[in-house]
This record gives structure tokens, sequence and C-alpha cells, in this order.
């Protein structure tokens, strides 16, 4: 009706959409840059946002350190295990919960999905004093069953809409060609939302590679130390190497990165789905 | 797998289909959860338990003994835990509220059909990936005073940024834009899951009636996303509540005690000060609190069953 009107607001859209993405993007970008800039560029007065110079340096001095690799290793040892426990543990919950009601399952699932509440320094403390007579202290085992509480009741609320989508003229028929509880489970129910295991085995991969609180609790040395905690380790109380810990953050979250990009699709309706099948 | 069993039309013997069906839902969660109440039950009443006896690391010192609440009275009487603990709830009511709107303006926005929306909702996912220590590290750089690129940005308006960490008020700014960034994606693409589920018709039957945009936005948007405000505030807010990093790794809880929260807190008196039967009170009351809050906000929130 006012065309003037549109107008201003369409411009305004756009800046202000442009101001956001750029927000968004900025300390990504930033990491990237500073990782490649040489150190002089690092703490030049006034910054630029760009390497002028850039060079590889960085990743070199981090490649080569071994500590780092023990990082990486650390990180990929405590992510993986407790994910393929996620999914040993969570797949045939999730399908229980979803497809066979039993009296206490409604409050049971709910308590699996409170446990997400926990603050998970409240159980660095209890998994620290345990861990500390069984010898799991400083150990990337020790982190695979301390995230446990956190990868799987993740892992159980992301599939459980799934599995209870699915129709049950599928599993009526399963049950007249007498294929068990197990074969439903895995011939029928499994490949038919596969995506969405894949998603939720990727959220659980990402808690645990992201987690830190934890892993700084229960490890002490870098053959157990994970990723994030190296990381914070280049802040020291006299400086702080911004070169070489951006160039470690960008070894950390490229994997990360990839694969979200390769499968962001799926991963915007797992994430999603809890919130639209309320 | 199995050999053919009877032909189903003459069963013999079998359990009820009912019986076997709870029996199958049984068996296939129990591993599950006896894993969880391994690792999260209980090592909360193990906590629980601790919160109520004297603890001492020496070795050969004096034996644990029941001490009733008297944790509980050390941990409340401390100023420290008292300024976390207020802190911790100011932080988690201000970060939802700055969440949920700027949430909203972006969810509003990408919901419209404009160019290249699909680009920039990959764009709005993308800080969900990025690891909260690397975030931390990264604002933290930004906000340095210096060579950090926020107060070149701020110059470029005439204005003279702050040494951000030296005040409580600035460190307690660049934890909040640190948290507000991570938290973005999950609350822009929740909003965009339920914005989807309002049919068009609805507010085009307004206009049509009248109403103006606010009208339509008030009486119509707001009331059908409830479902999805409960789940992003149910979620963010134990996130919010558990915010560690961005802490530890920005401001260290200073300058002074600022920007102490009970994560941080919790994590100093226990792995600092070796105070664990402390720390277990405080651990407790740490979930109370949370427990607390969540249920608040669920009661306030849930599906209203008025149908």
């Amino acid at each position: 009706m006012r065309p003037a009107g549109r107008v201003t607001r369409t411009t305004a859209t756009v800046v202000v959409g442009v101001a956001a993405v750029a927000l968004l993007l900025l300390p990504v970008v930033w990491v990237l840059a500073t990782s490649l800039k040489p150190d002089g560029e690092i703490y030049a007065i006034p910054p630029s946002l760009l390497p002028q110079q850039p060079t590889l340096a960085h990743f070199t001095s981090v490649l080569s350190d071994t500590t780092v690799l023990s990082y990486f290793r650390n990180s990929l040892v405590a992510a993986g295990g407790a994910t393929v426990l996620g999914l040993v543990l969570g797949v045939p919950a999730a399908f229980g919960f979803a497809r066979f009601r039993y009296r206490l399952s409604g409050p049971l699932l709910g308590a699996v999905l409170v446990t997400r509440m926990f603050p998970p320094v409240s159980l660095a403390l209890p998994f620290f004093l345990q861990f500390r007579q069984l010898g799991l202290v400083d150990q990337p085992l020790g982190l695979v069953l301390a995230y446990v509480p956190i990868v799987l009741p993740l892992m159980i609320w992301m599939m459980e809409g799934f599995f209870r989508d699915l129709p049950e003229e599928l599993f009526e028929a399963a049950r007249l060609d007498g294929i068990g509880t197990v074969g439903a489970l895995w011939r029928i129910a499994v490949p038919l939302v596969r995506p969405a295991i894949g998603v939720a085995a990727l959220f659980g991969f990402l808690a645990a590679w992201n987690e830190f609180v934890i892993a700084l609790s229960l490890t002490r040395t870098p053959g157990a130390m994970t990723m994030p905690v190296g990381i914070a380790g280049y802040i020291t109380q006299f400086q702080t190497m911004w070169g070489d810990m951006t160039a470690a953050s960008v070894l950390y979250l490229l994997p990360v990165l990839v694969v979200t990009v390769i499968s962001q699709r799926g991963i915007i309706a797992g994430l999603t789905a809890g919130a639209t099948k309320g | 797998m199995q050999p053919a069993g009877p032909s189903p039309a003459f069963p013999r013997r079998r359990p009820t289909l009912g019986r076997a069906r709870r029996r199958a839902g049984v068996l296939l969660t129990l591993p599950a959860l006896l894993a969880l109440a391994a690792t999260a039950l209980y090592p909360l009443l193990w906590t629980v338990s601790l919160s109520m006896q004297s603890f001492s690391v020496a070795v050969g010192g004096p034996a644990p003994s029941f001490v009733g609440l008297a944790n509980y009275a050390a941990t409340l009487g401390s100023p420290t835990f008292r300024t976390a603990l207020l802190q911790t709830v100011a932080y988690v009511a201000t970060t939802l509220v700055i969440e949920l709107a700027l949430g909203l303006a972006i969810a509003l926005a990408l919901h419209r059909e404009t160019r290249g929306r699909k680009a920039l909702r990959v764009v709005v996912a993308l800080p969900l990936m990025v690891a909260p220590v690397v975030a931390a590290m990264a604002w933290k750089f930004l906000f340095s005073p210096g060579y950090g690129l926020v107060n070149e940005g701020l110059s470029l308006f005439g204005l003279h940024g702050p040494a951000w960490f030296a005040s409580p008020w600035g460190a307690r700014t660049t934890v909040l834009v640190t948290n507000a960034w991570l938290a973005l994606p999950f609350v822009v693409l929740v909003l965009l899951a339920g914005l989807a589920t309002i049919p068009g018709e609805l507010r085009e039957a307004a206009i049509v009636d009248g109403a103006n945009r606010w009208q339509v936005f008030r009486a119509i948007t707001l009331p059908l996303l409830r479902p999805s405000l409960l789940i992003i505030l149910v979620i963010r807010l134990a996130d919010a509540f558990r915010v560690f990093d961005a802490v530890y790794i920005m401001t260290g809880g200073g300058p002074g005690t600022s920007t102490e929260v009970l994560s941080t807190y919790l994590y100093r008196q226990m792995f600092s000060r070796a105070d664990f039967a402390g720390g277990a009170a405080s651990s407790v009351l740490f979930v109370v609190t949370i427990a607390i809050c969540a249920g608040a906000v669920f009661m306030w929130l849930r599906p209203r069953r008025d149908r």
C-alpha cells in the first residue's frame, strides 16, 4: 500500500541481515585468519581482519608437536567410544520406549531425559573420586564412561520420536511374519530411520567432542587430555600463544565442520524434530 | 535366524501379546537404564551422601563421619557461593531474554521468502558446531584491548571501547555475547520449525480482518509458538545454568568475583581447594536450583489441556 515504507523496510532487513551474518561468521573467520597470520600481524595495532602475508608456520608448529596429536587422538577415542556406546545402548532403548510401552516406561523415559539437565560439573566430583580408586583418572577410557550420561540421554531423546512415527502396520506385518522383536528392530525399524540415527550419532559425538569441564577435571597429562583441554592450556599465566592456539583450534573444528556441511539438511531436521512433534 | 515357530494360526501356550510386548520393552530399555543408573543416578546419590559427611583427602586422615547438614550451612554461609548463585540466576534470566528476543527477530526474518534463505540457514547453524572453548577463545581475542577487533570496530563509529575484561560489567558483557552467539542457532532453528507449522491462511485471514502486523504477531504467531518456546526455555535454561567454558577461558570468574558462576565456583571448590564434602553440598544445592527453575518454567508454559 505504501511503497516508500516497504522499500525502507526491505533495506532495513537487508542491513540487519548482513550485520547478523557478519557477526555470526566473525569468530570463525577470526580464528581461521589468525591461524594464518605471522606473529607480528597477530599483535598488530590496529588489527586487520585478513592476513596480509599468510603463513602455515603455526600449522607446521602444531602438527610437529606430539602433544597436540595426542590431544587429538584422545578426543577421537573419548568421543568415538562414547558415541558407539550411545548407539549400542541407545538404539534399542529408543525403540523400546517408542514402541513397546510398559507400566513404568513413560516415567523412566522422563527420568532419562531429566539426566540431560544435570550440570556436568556436578558429575565431575563423584567421577573423580570413584575413578581414583578404579585407576581410571587420567585415562581416555575413563572419559568414555564419564560421557555416557551426557551422550546417551541426548541420543535416546533424538531417536525416540523417529521410532514413534513409524506406522504400526509395518510392525504388525512383521509380527505375522514371525521375525521377532530383534528382527523388527534390525531389519525394519533401523533401515527406515537410519538418517535420524546418523544425526543422533553426530550430535552425541559433538557433545562429547566439545565437552570441557569433565575432561578438565578427569585428566592431568597430555597422554589423556582432549583437544579443548589442550587448547585452553595455550592460555598461560604469562602470555597466550594465539598463533598456535588458533591453528590447533582449526584442526579441532575442521572434522566437525566438514561432516556438518555434508549432512546439514539432516541435522536441521533431526534437531528440530522434538520441537515440532512436541 | 530362528527356526520357524508354530504357525500363527495355532498358537501354543503363547503368552498374551500384551505381556510379550511389555517384556520386550523392558529388555530393550534395560541396558541403557542400567548404564544411566550407574553413571548418573549412582553419582548423584553418592554426592548427596558425601554432602552429609566430613571428608579428608589426606591419606591416613580422619575417617569420614556423618555431620548432618553442616556442609550445607557452611556453603550457604559462604559469601562467594551466594555471589555465584545470585550471578548465575541473573545470568540465566538475562541470557534467556536476549536469546529469545534476538532469536525471534532472526527467525521471523528468515521465515519470509527471501533470496539466499537456504544459505542463511547454514550460516545461522554454524555456531552450533563450534566448540564453546574455541568460541570463548575467539571472543576473548576479539574483545582484547589494542589488538582485538571489537574496539577497532567501535572506533569506526567514533566510540572508544572500554578495557572489557577490567570492569565487572565489561567482563559480564563478553560472557553474555559469547554464550548468546553459541546458543542462537538452536533458538532460531527451533523457532523456524515452529513457525513452519503455523498455517499462512491464519495470518492472511487476520490481515483481511484489518489486523496490523503487531496484532497478528501477538494474537496468532506468539500463542502458536508456545510449544517451541517451551522446548527452548527448558533446554536453554538447563544449558545456561551450567555455563562454565566461556567464564573459565575468558574471565576466570573475575575481575574479583564479578563473573563467578556456580559451575566455576564448584570447580574451584573441588579441584583447587579439594573441599570435596563442601563441593558435594554446593553440587546438590546447584541441582536443586536448576530443578526448581526448570519446574517453574514448565508449569508456566506447559501445554494446556483445555481443548
